[in-house]
């Protein structure tokens, strides 16, 4: 066990290292920060003089070294656009994220286990169907259209909710009920395959016949064994969610990450491009992370090399 | 065992749930009393007056902070902070300063502060740099009265210092730029109150303003990117006032009589620049047949949903300078083929076309019914789309063409800034004729702005005729207004709310 986590978090901390050399690559192909900074009025010499001024006349190698012994450090430098460092940026976004994150993954995982389950105990029959159809129209409905058909029915019509924007509970249900729908479709049915491939088998047929009630069979004997897959999708999915949801977050103009780092892609604000990666990126990894190790002590049979 | 795994997933659950209900929840702002929300599809980077230089982030900055000058709803410059000015000669500027001033914390307002933020704008890591383009220096006769020395003679100094929103000195030293970026303090109508960034951003009404206090007492500036969210947050009523309203949702509001649409004749000029010093287009008549062969009206009319204003040269009306005696060329394809057969071209010819995708209004449809038009015409144009960041890349570096849609606006509205794009040998330009470069080269160091704008209209025509660019037409202003909010918008596209009221 302690050499599967090691390995593990090895494995976590390259992918890290890989991620950086790509975000700064990428970074440095998108185009010059300076010329989106500067007004057309400017002259080539003042973008000459801004881009000496931000450093990015040294060579590409430098400027990746530099770059990765301060993001060690957690200093990716200050933003070209707002001039306050980048990572403070992306650390303001997090708890509008996590807000909207975890709320939209516990009304997927409220909405889509009961109803996969449902789905695969009552196969081809009316509730599976249901199912079925909300999880086709829910992966197929673009979050940017269901959004905008939301907003004009409970913002504008009924006027129920806000049409957009933070606040209190009321701000947060349209964006986390879109997103969560979104998220809810995938889970469900992989929720509804993982049931059908344990409800066929041998020990579900004998605790049946023992004589065990169907909520004990169900929830004791088919879940916990169907559960492994669906504990590692909803793994990434959170790791997923809480980088951002850039859709989401644009149409109901909810403050999170993912609308950060679009503004900032869009601006060329290379620190905060790289802050915002680097960040997702880590969350990504460390909730891959916490996955396995939760899938290794979920089921105990397997034993990791 | 069991159980600690059913109490880890419920712990879990709980978790995920305290973080979504746990929030803190801030008042809602909505049609309070005295209360005006704006949405507007960007925020400011940063509200030190002298960094940024968006329009969307002067809607917000020109709240806090007062110019020396600034444009009245009939477009006349009026003095705001300055009392007046004296032009000593061609190269120096003396302004006199209004007295009896002070800034939102108390510290008064002099010719110290005036010339620090001119001096501070001239640095050249200073994105506000090209509003002082040409001063050399800035001397305090008096503690009210600045006088500016100017390389060349600049005309377009007044307008330029319109959006220059004075800062105080004293309070940028103690607290250093970083700090005034996120706690602005200005002279202006509003001060600053609170800043959740990219979401809401509030003003409220500064009883002290030497102007007299605003009647509206909180001023909400709201984010809200999606265009058609936006005007969703306008028709609910959550919002008072919405800027770059999507045309194609204009009918969405028209039987709601809450809701106004206003627009202005705009001062962002779209045209579609032609590389004169190449192929083919070094042909005056070929240029003057691209400009026949395309039908403006029907593309303003049809894609813009009408919220265009064909152009005769590339000076939109909103310019000093403007010559309303021209006519846009008209739609005329048997003209435009007639012109290249002359010139030696009955079969056209083929031609690189490129377009940004997504950076002006319905920009790519544009290129697109342009490209159209010329296919008609007999040229062969290969249509290539880029997205923004690269595009103003090579825009910079001169390495578009030989025919490119660009847009570009005048901060000062003076035809000096369109005329640039036709001058001679600047960056920015893909035309070079002498005898225009003369009187061009004149008209922009006449300070009198009546001689130079008579100048101006002079240059039009001979720009008209040698036709250098596919003149297009100027993006209109479009705003949503509540009809609670009494407000008007300016043709230099000015938001301005210390003298509107609600009902």
């Amino acid at each position: 066990m302690e050499r599967y986590v090691a390995r593990r978090l090895l494995e976590a901390v390259l992918v890290l290292f890989g991620i950086s050399a790509v975000a700064f690559a990428l970074t440095h192909v998108i185009g010059d920060p300076v010329v989106l900074l500067l007004p057309f009025q400017a002259g080539p010499a003042q973008v000459a003089e801004m881009r000496h001024i931000l450093g990015l006349d040294r060579p590409l190698p430098v400027q990746y070294l530099a770059f990765l012994a301060a993001a060690l450090h957690g200093d990716f430098g200050l933003s070209v656009r707002q001039n306050t460092p980048a990572l403070g940026l992306v650390l303001d976004r997090v708890p509008a994220t996590a807000e909207l994150a975890s709320t939209a993954l516990v009304i997927a995982v409220g909405l889509a286990v009961p109803l996969g389950i449902a789905a695969a105990l009552h196969r081809r029959r009316a509730v599976d169907r249901v199912a079925l159809l909300f999880s086709m129209l829910g992966q197929s409905m673009p979050t940017f259209w269901l959004g905008l058909q939301a907003i004009l029915l409970f913002g504008v019509v009924l006027r129920w909710f806000p049409t957009g924007g933070m606040g209190g509970f009321r701000h947060l249900v349209l964006p986390a009920v879109v997103l969560g729908i979104f998220s809810a479709a995938g889970i469900l049915r992989l929720t509804r395959t993982s049931m059908l491939d344990i409800i066929s088998e041998d020990y579900l047929r004998t605790a049946r016949a023992k004589g065990l009630r169907e909520a004990a069979v169900v929830g004791r004997h088919a879940l916990r064994n169907a559960s492994l897959p669906i504990v590692t999708w909803i793994g990434l999915e959170l790791g997923t969610l809480l980088g951002g949801a850039v859709v989401t977050e644009t149409v109901f103009a909810w403050p999170g990450m993912g609308r950060l780092a679009v503004q900032a892609i869009f601006a060329r604000d290379i620190p905060v491009v790289q802050a915002v990666v680097l960040f997702a990126a880590s969350i990504f990894v460390t909730a891959t992370f916490c996955t396995d190790m939760l899938y290794a002590w979920l089921d105990p049979r397997i034993h990791y090399q | 065992m069991k159980w600690a795994r059913t109490a880890m997933l419920a712990a879990g659950l709980a978790l995920a749930l305290a973080a979504a209900m746990g929030s803190p929840i801030p008042p809602s702002h909505a049609a309070a009393a005295g209360t005006v929300t704006v949405a507007q599809g960007a925020e400011p980077a940063t509200l030190d007056p002298l960094q940024e230089i968006s329009r969307t982030g002067y809607n917000v900055t020109l709240q806090i902070y007062d110019p020396l000058f600034m444009r009245n709803p009939a477009g006349r410059i009026v003095p705001m902070l300055a009392s007046g000015y004296k032009i000593v000669n061609p190269t120096t500027w003396q302004f006199s300063l209004r007295k009896g001033v002070k800034f939102h914390n108390g510290e008064p307002f002099d010719a110290a502060a005036v010339k620090f933020t001119i001096e501070r704008a001239m640095l050249k890591d200073s994105p506000s740099n090209y509003l002082v383009d040409g001063v050399k220096s800035v001397r305090a006769v008096d503690p009210y009265t600045v006088e500016v020395t100017t390389a060349d003679p600049l005309p377009l100094l007044l307008p330029r210092l319109m959006l220059l929103g004075i800062a105080p000195p004293k309070y940028y030293q103690e607290r250093g730029a970083s700090y005034v970026a996120t706690h602005p303090v200005g002279t202006g109508p509003y001060r600053f109150q609170s800043w959740v960034k990219d979401d809401r951003l509030t003003l409220t009404a500064n009883h002290d303003y030497w102007g007299g206090a605003p009647s509206i007492q909180t001023v909400v500036f709201r984010l809200i990117p999606d265009p058609a969210a936006r005007v969703a947050a306008f028709r609910s009523g959550e919002v008072d006032l919405i800027t770059d309203f999507a045309p194609d949702l204009v009918p969405s509001v028209a039987n709601d009589p809450r809701l106004k649409v206003a627009v202005t004749t705009g001062t962002r000029s779209i045209n579609i620049m032609l590389d004169t010093q190449t192929g083919p287009l070094r042909d005056k008549r070929v240029r003057q047949a691209l400009n026949y062969a395309v039908d403006k009206d029907t593309i303003v009319k049809n894609i813009l949903g009408g919220f265009g204003t064909v152009e005769s040269t590339l000076v939109p009306a909103a310019y000093l300078g403007f010559n309303p005696r021209l006519k846009p060329y008209a739609y005329d394809p048997a003209k435009a083929k007639a012109l290249l057969a002359q010139a030696g071209y009955p079969n056209g010819f083929p031609i690189v076309f490129q377009s940004p995708r997504g950076r002006y209004l319905a920009d790519a449809q544009v290129s697109q019914a342009v490209v159209g038009y010329l296919k008609a015409a007999g040229v062969n144009a290969d249509l290539k789309y880029y997205e923004w960041g690269n595009y103003v890349n090579m825009y910079f570096k001169h390495q578009l063409g030989p025919i490119f849609l660009i847009g570009s606006a005048s901060a000062a509205l003076d035809a000096a800034d369109a005329l640039e794009n036709v001058s001679c040998g600047v960056w920015d330009s893909w035309y070079c004729n002498q005898g225009i470069q003369a009187m061009y080269t004149k008209a922009i160091a006449t300070v009198q702005p009546d001689r130079r704008a008579a100048q101006y209209r002079e240059i039009q025509p001979l720009i008209y005729d040698e036709a250098p660019i596919i003149f297009m037409y100027a993006q209109k202003g479009i705003y949503g207004v509540n009809a609670r909010l009494n407000w008007t918008p300016q043709d230099d596209e000015t938001l301005w709310l210390a003298k509107s009221t609600v009902k």
